[in-house]
């Protein structure tokens, strides 16, 4: 078969025909697409295609099948060529090889972007699906790094609140190591055990009750007397009377100011609870006692011989004195126990009385 | 006289994992970020000497994808070498690779297969290990087109195996 037969078989399409013989040397070509000058040289040597089906079409046979490349990509004189290949033996000459280019631009380009779009589609798809998870682990890692931020924001809260009583720890150690290092401390120690072992050298304290010293007992009883006169609530009560005392020139050595308060206290109390309208106050003086006799009439129930002791209960015990109170007698008396009484005119015995009316 | 001949290999792999970036940097030591898809077959030629012998390699870049038995069985014919590339930084282009590299073998038997996982710069040294761990089969090299690495290594192997075998 000619090369115009070949052609008009496959007339329509955009295509080369070329026929060479098995060693590869040009025999005829349309040069629609491609000029292949005849040469002397192989176009095995000279067409990378040809070049690399050498062996394989120089032993192709009229009974073999067409061998079919598509879309086969490569360069030829400097220019890029893509085309669909079809190597068979010429059936009219067993001698020669048909290689028939086809061409189609259109086509290919076609076909190129199809097949473009569908793998970086593909492609896109994958790293997207990467990228998708990528992003939502970032967001776990995001959301875990938030969560460690809020509780290291804590952990250093507590750890500053924490480091400030432990810097004033510090302070207060640094302080005592300085004061221990002086030797301030030691001398200081020792300071105070030599206090202590002083203090329990001092003998116990006893109970105060005053300056002890002579005391006429006439002057002392008038007083309280006209104490008990102007005191608001006994002449509102309503006492009216008076303290009358027989003259004596007793002196006692006592507490002046703790027996006068007893004195007062004693005579208050009676005077409070008695309805009489008459107190008569009699003093009997021996050389350590002087005895207090009180007489009064109709004693207030509510009166108790207790109330002289809470009012003068620790200078009582103390004096080994005593009150007691008849109230079938209608007489009070107050025996005090005196350090002296030998006061330098005083009798043996003296007896004094002041009345009180109401 | 130092012989000279020429032989066929092909690259074949899943679409995107660079088989097109690994000839470039190759045969024309260059590099591009950008994705073109190869449509059918793609072929190049680079002379490589080797020892007493200069082979003529021509290279036929074959349009990848998602698994062999998909690629025309003309594209195989007269192959005297491959390299099965995959993309280390995405699983689905190695999840086919034990039964591709089987299909290779019974389309080419006798013919050396070298396994090549492609960018190799994206992934940690410690997570290309665990990768290396799990594959169903050897690894010849990992390599990246981006840096050029173990890429002349990969091709100076295979040409080395074919000189053996011619």
């Amino acid at each position: 078969m000619s090369l115009d037969a070949l052609k008009l078989s496959y007339i329509g399409k955009r295509l080369q025909v070329v026929i060479i013989d098995k060693n590869g040397f040009l025999i005829d070509t349309c040069n629609t697409l491609l000029t292949i000058p005849a040469t002397s040289i192989s176009l095995f040597d000279n067409i990378v295609l040809l070049d690399s089906l050498r062996h394989h079409l120089s032993q192709l046979k009229i009974e073999d099948t067409p061998l079919f490349f598509p879309n086969i990509e490569f360069i030829y004189n400097q220019q890029t060529i893509v085309v669909d290949s079809t190597f068979f033996v010429n059936t009219h000459n067993e001698s020669q090889i048909v290689w028939i280019l086809d061409n189609d631009p259109y086509d290919y380009r076609a076909l190129f972007n199809m097949q473009q779009e569908r793998n970086e589609l593909a492609i896109r798809s994958f790293y997207g699906h990467c990228n998708k998870k990528m992003v939502e682990n970032l967001q776990i890692i995001d959301q875990a790094n938030e969560k460690m931020y809020y509780t290291l924001v804590q952990y250093t809260a507590v750890q500053e609140q924490l480091a400030q009583p432990i810097q004033h720890l510090d302070n207060v150690i640094a302080t005592l190591q300085e004061y221990v290092g002086k030797m301030y401390l030691r001398e200081l120690i020792e300071l105070s055990n030599q206090l202590q072992t002083n203090i329990q050298k001092i003998p116990a304290p006893k109970t105060y009750r005053g300056e002890e010293h002579f005391v006429p007992l006439l002057s002392l009883l008038n007083g309280v007397s006209n104490a008990i006169w102007v005191t608001p609530q006994l002449t509102y009560n309503p006492i009216i009377g008076i303290i009358n005392l027989q003259e004596s020139d007793t002196n006692i050595l006592l507490p002046e100011i703790a027996f006068r308060q007893i004195l007062y206290n004693w005579l208050y109390l009676i005077v409070y609870y008695s309805k009489s309208a008459h107190i008569s106050l009699n003093t009997i003086v021996g050389l350590n006692e002087l005895q207090l006799l009180c007489s009064h009439q109709a004693l207030n129930p509510a009166y108790r011989e207790s109330y002289h002791w809470q009012l003068c209960e620790a200078w009582l015990n103390e004096s080994h004195s005593h009150i007691n109170i008849d109230e079938a007698a209608e007489q009070s008396c107050l025996t005090i126990t005196v350090f002296q009484t030998n006061a330098i005119n005083a009798t043996p015995i003296a007896t004094s009385s002041a009345n009180i009316s109401k | 006289m130092i012989r000279s001949i020429s032989k066929k290999i092909i690259l074949a792999g899943s679409y995107g994992v660079g088989k097109t970036s690994l000839i470039s940097r190759f045969v024309y030591q260059r590099f591009s970020f950008s994705y073109q898809a190869t449509l059918g077959v793609r072929i190049d030629r680079k002379v490589v000497n080797l020892p007493n012998l200069t082979l003529n390699m021509l290279i036929w870049d074959i349009g990848g994808d998602v698994t062999q038995a998909k690629i025309p069985e003309s594209y195989y014919l007269g192959s005297s070498g491959t390299i099965y590339v995959f993309d280390v930084s995405r699983p689905n282009s190695f999840e086919q690779v034990g039964k591709d590299i089987d299909l290779l073998k019974d389309k080419m038997p006798n013919t050396p297969i070298l396994v090549v996982g492609n960018k190799a710069d994206l992934l940690e040294p410690n997570l290309l290990h665990a990768l290396d761990q799990q594959l169903p089969v050897p690894v010849n090299y990992y390599t990246s087109a981006l840096d050029g690495t173990n890429v002349e290594e990969t091709f100076l192997q295979l040409a080395q195996s074919i000189a053996q075998n011619a």
